[in-house]
């Protein structure tokens, strides 16, 4: 994977942030707490660890996997910034994907984090995304904010480029820019880009169109349903941040845009393979098994085409949870009704639901109606 | 067991083709699925190796 292979080991190789990265050295070596803004893929978290790397300082992320409720940041943050690295010079607090620490999950974690704040005696840095929103108000003031600017089309162009000679890529100028711009300023979805229109070493750049800014899972399913080669696949969830119970059903409502007839039944078989070993970790709770669940939603599924579909494919979000939801709201009413109507006739919820059509006639009756004590809503779900 | 981790760690490495990858994948899952279950993993893994050839 080109995005792993290429991420920066040295300030040096993080293209057109001078001014922030030279901010971010001074801040982490005075320890100054730090907020990194920025729109995706410019460059945030790997900055981030390649300062650290060329400080030989050592990095402690927190990020979205781990829950940063108030007890976590106190016992993770507080006690890591109270302690010198072991083996190296110095130590960053990294807090990575700041933007999804509210909700209910998090409860308290940014006000503990204010609290530590005087104490922390290691530098602490923390990335977001969208840094203007209500919830940093207070982390604004407390922190040296330093925004990366989204990079021209020609920064990126220019770091493709260096990518492509160093792969030995054979290339036009023209498709290198198309990708450039195609990226909307996003190192990471622009070597995505590159690594998929990869073919022999040589370059092929007509599956892209235009791109919106695409959330990650975007970049994993189109690693997925483009390669053909396992490894590749295998990888692709691997900095995702949705489940895989989230992954299959975006590949589940995704496949039959890009798979037609006997791979798309191969493929399908390989999700459904994927979904009983879900089901056996369920059972045995045995998580090892996890790895096959991998195995069967990315490389089964990419190995089941033959050949790359070229086109482009504007991937949709899936579709069957909404319904269930829809299917579930309907039934709701069917339910309450029968629960008072089983209660009043001394028979079970489950066979007055069973017989419900039977029962429906007589229903709308004045006299049963003021009996059960239905509700408007209800009536008029019956009376539909 | 952890003859299978290796065994599922490394097909990936294999110089032969990616569909038989997937197949020999498979297979492991099932073989682990049953050593979990409690079945002798001696035999399974005999019948692991045997369905390699």
């Amino acid at each position: 994977m080109l995005t792993h292979k290429y991420s920066p080991k040295s300030l040096k190789e993080i293209y057109g942030q001078n001014l922030a990265l030279e901010k971010l050295k001074y801040n982490v070596q005075h320890k100054i707490p730090t907020i990194l803004h920025g729109s995706t893929g410019t460059g945030k978290t790997s900055s981030v660890y390649a300062l650290a790397n060329e400080l030989n300082f050592e990095v402690m992320e927190l990020n979205a996997s781990n829950f940063r409720n108030k007890d976590q940041i106190e016992s993770i943050v507080g006690a890591a910034s109270q302690q010198q690295s072991l083996f190296k010079k110095g130590k960053i607090i990294l807090l990575d994907e700041l933007d999804g620490i509210s909700g209910t999950k998090d409860r308290g974690g940014l006000q503990a984090l204010i609290k530590l704040l005087p104490k922390i005696r290691t530098s602490l840095v923390l990335v977001s995304n969208d840094i203007w929103d209500n919830k940093f108000s207070t982390l604004r003031k407390k922190f040296d904010l330093i925004e990366f600017n989204t990079p021209t089309h020609e920064i990126i162009f220019n770091f493709l480029k260096d990518i492509s000679d160093k792969e030995n890529i054979k290339y036009l100028e023209d498709d290198l820019k198309k990708l450039a711009r195609s990226s909307n300023g996003d190192f990471r979805a622009a070597l995505t880009d590159l690594q998929i229109s990869l073919e022999n070493n040589g370059l092929k750049v007509d599956l892209l169109s235009e791109r919106n800014k695409t959330t990650e899972i975007f970049n994993s399913l189109k690693l997925i349903f483009k390669t053909l080669d396992p490894k590749i696949a295998l990888s692709s969830l691997d900095n995702l941040k949705e489940n895989l119970d989230e992954v299959a059903l975006w590949l589940e409502e995704n496949l039959p845009k890009e798979y037609h007839g006997q791979d798309l039944s191969k493929a399908l078989d390989s999700l459904s393979k994927a979904d009983v070993f879900k089901g056996r970790i369920i059972r045995q709770q045995y998580y090892r098994f996890m790895v096959y669940q991998i195995a069967f939603l990315t490389a089964g599924v990419a190995l089941s085409k033959k050949e790359k579909n070229p086109g482009f494919v504007n991937y949709s979000r899936p579709s069957r949870i909404l319904k269930m939801y829809i299917a579930k709201m309907r039934n709701s009413k069917k339910l309450a009704i029968s629960k008072t109507l089983a209660e009043k006739t001394h028979t079970s919820t489950k066979r007055v639901m069973q017989n419900f059509g039977y029962y429906k006639r007589f229903l709308l009756n004045k006299d049963i109606i003021s009996e059960l004590e239905l509700n408007e809503d209800e009536i008029k779900f019956l009376r539909s | 067991m952890d003859i299978i981790k290796q065994i599922q760690k490394e097909v990936w490495n294999l110089k032969i083709e990616d569909e038989k990858k997937l197949k020999i994948i498979e297979k492991c899952g099932e073989i682990e699925f049953r050593m979990v279950e409690g079945s002798d993993e001696y035999l399974q893994l005999q019948s692991l190796l045997a369905s390699f050839l």
